[in-house]
């Protein structure tokens, strides 16, 4: 089992488009993936193949949370969701238009 | 009929009269009858049925959404995941096997269930993400209803006014828009997608009318006005008239800006004001040029690097700029090297945390600190400029030195595409956009070193006035016509002028018909807007005498 606990730093945290990328990022993977808001609701695990369960962790910039990975490709799939997060999900709306 | 008066929100502008279509699909889901064992499965078979009928529908509105533009097709994207959840088709497939209740009821149930879940979410935007949840699960139970969307009522007659509960994204997007002339909601806010999606092919909506569903009849004829969010039913024939009135004046406006598209922007006393659009796809050439632009004053590189997972390559780049040159013609295409910085994060570009994102490494000042990026970019640009006549522009100048060091690596790519023989056009002319106060105030100087200006108005106000735009609190703050920034504007114009080169203005003040006039008297010759503002700007302009704008202009600065 490959596990990862950070904090979120993207402003918009996980709403519905990085949400999509999130979860279409993790589909690729065969490993089950978990995912947890350790700041709002420890004990609620969503599946991370899943955007409503996703979406309803309520996850904001500056919360805590885990990515577990259990399967074939465990590691591969905590790195590539962590880097994705990182990455700050190439915002969008944050362009400025001048 | 008596006349009937109904007052909702104006979500997107424009006047209409047309007659009542009422779209009651989905009004309300029947109480359940409990299915029996034998049902079950399929019941479950139906379910999955509805679903593909749904995913089929919402794969066409997002082919309809991509072509028109905009970001919205990107919600279809969720949605269309939102189809595969475990948590709602699953939940709802349980529903049906376990509970033994009918498809439409397990949809709405299971819907509920997952709703429930984001009212609890203390963001207010991911909250309101429970719409979304809705809209997928409404579109699964019509399907399961054999309800067709609004757009495939085959008996639409021309002038129909939708009149429904709520509407979502994926009808707008599938709507005809030759037969269907405006959209009346009860539920619904400005800032919905319909509303935006609305608003970019010109359809008026209102929404927010309360009980209109059961108010308006089939049929009846009605009058819309998106901008004031003005319903009326049955309209006296003293009302009518007053709406003919109104939409016979905006058809003619409409028509006079067409037919200005081929004469040139000409003050009264023979100034000639060059009009040009700002763009942010190549897609947006043929709408400016429909506009009559002159040339492209603004090209927002920014989408080629946002919203994927790898940086654009050369070869996709110079593709990108070679067609937007071939696209223009002769015509100037100013092209603007990367844009973004910690505020807006592009993949691979690590900013570190900022306190302060704009006062922050953004603009040139972050494509110097990533050479490989910037000069990629620089290559493709340099090799697009031998078609048409490409112009290239840095962000976020402030001072000589960043202007040098941005010289030296263009040099050195000069150097060596002639040392490889690759196609490539040297003397491109090179600009900067003055959007820092420190530049305009050195415009004198800085205006040695480049070949053009173009003043980004929206940040050097930002800068100028210290206000943050889209902080709502300080939105009267936020006045881009203070006496600070015409002084400003009219520094760097004449710092520009008095060596004979060109300086436009590409931030929003260029179309805005306040401040049109401001910006003649202060000496630009050259503006450069939104595609869309460009015949109303060009009405203004025939209509000013340069010296008189000139004079007040240095009244107001005096």
């Amino acid at each position: 089992m490959a596990e990862t606990q950070f904090i979120v730093t993207n402003p918009a945290g996980l709403h519905a488009r990085p949400a999509a990328l999130f979860v279409r990022t993790a589909a690729g993977f065969q490993s089950s993936i978990r995912v947890r808001n350790l700041s709002r609701d420890v004990g609620r695990e969503a599946d991370a193949k899943s955007i409503l369960s996703v979406m309803t962790l309520g996850i904001e910039q500056g919360h805590e949370i885990s990515i577990k990975a259990e399967g074939p490709d465990e590691a591969a799939a905590v790195d590539a969701l962590h880097a994705l997060i990182d990455a700050g999900f190439n915002e969008s709306d944050a362009v400025s238009t001048r | 009929m008596a006349e009937r008066r109904c007052q909702g929100v104006g979500a997107a502008p424009g006047i209409a009269i047309g007659r009542v279509f009422r779209y009651t699909a989905m009004a309300a889901v029947p109480d359940p009858e409990l299915i029996k064992e034998e049902a079950v499965e399929p019941e479950v078979a139906r379910l999955r049925a509805a679903i593909e009928i749904a995913r089929a529908r919402m794969m066409s509105a997002r082919v309809a959404a991509a072509r028109s533009g905009g970001d919205e097709a990107d919600i279809f994207d969720a949605h269309l995941l939102m189809l595969d959840d475990p948590a709602l088709i699953g939940e709802s497939e349980r529903r049906i096997r376990e509970d033994h209740l009918p498809a439409a009821n397990a949809v709405a149930a299971a819907a509920a269930g997952v709703r429930q879940l984001f009212d609890q979410i203390e963001d207010a935007y991911l909250r309101e993400r429970a719409a979304d949840v809705t809209e997928v699960a409404t579109q699964v139970m019509r399907a399961l209803r054999g309800d067709t969307p609004p757009s495939a009522a085959r008996t639409l007659p021309p002038d129909t006014v939708i009149v429904a509960e709520e509407l979502f994204a994926s009808d707008v997007a599938l709507l005809d828009t030759g037969r269907v002339v405006a959209l009346v909601t009860v539920r619904g806010s400005r800032t919905s997608h319909v509303a935006i999606m609305a608003r970019a092919v010109g359809l008026p909506v209102v929404s927010g009318v309360a009980d209109i569903v059961a108010l308006a009849q089939d049929g009846e004829v009605v009058t819309v006005d998106g901008e004031r969010g003005e319903v009326v039913l049955s309209p006296d024939p003293r009302t009518l008239e007053t709406v003919q009135e109104q939409l016979a004046a905006e058809r003619q406006a409409q028509a006079r800006r067409t037919q200005l598209r081929d004469v040139p922007a000409v003050t009264d006393d023979g100034t000639r004001v060059a009009l040009l659009a700002n763009i942010g796809a190549p897609g947006e050439v043929e709408a400016a040029l429909n506009q009559g632009a002159e040339g492209i004053g603004l090209f927002r590189t920014e989408f080629l690097f946002l919203e994927r997972d790898e940086l654009p390559g050369e070869i996709e780049q110079f593709r990108t700029y070679q067609e937007i040159a071939k696209g223009m013609g002769e015509r100037p295409v100013v092209i603007r090297t990367l844009d973004v910085g910690g505020d807006k994060p592009v993949p691979g570009v690590s900013v570190a945390d900022e306190m302060n994102p704009f006062l922050g490494v953004r603009g040139l000042r972050l494509s110097l600190r990533h050479p490989e990026i910037f000069r990629t970019q620089l290559r493709a640009i340099l090799r697009a400029a031998t078609e048409g006549d490409i112009w290239v522009m840095f962000p976020m100048v402030t001072t000589i030195e960043d202007v040098r060091a941005a010289r030296v690596v263009l040099g050195s790519l000069v150097a060596e595409l002639r040392a490889k023989g690759i196609p490539h056009r040297a003397d491109i002319p090179v600009g900067i956009m003055i959007e820092v106060p420190a530049a305009a105030m050195n415009a004198d100087r800085l205006i040695e070193e480049v070949d053009f200006f173009s003043i980004g108005t929206n940040d050097l106000a930002q800068y100028v006035l210290a206000v943050d735009r889209t902080n709502e609190l300080l939105a009267s703050n936020y006045s881009p016509l203070d006496v600070s920034m015409l002084r400003l504007i009219e520094r760097t114009v004449s710092a520009a002028v008095a060596v004979g080169k060109p300086v436009a203005v590409c931030g929003e003040l260029a179309g805005d018909p306040e401040a049109i006039p401001l910006l003649i008297g202060l000496g630009l010759r050259e503006l450069s807007m939104a595609a869309t503002s460009i015949p109303r700007a060009k009405e203004i302009i025939r209509g000013l005498r340069a010296r008189d704008e000139a004079q007040k202009a240095r009244a107001r600065i005096a």
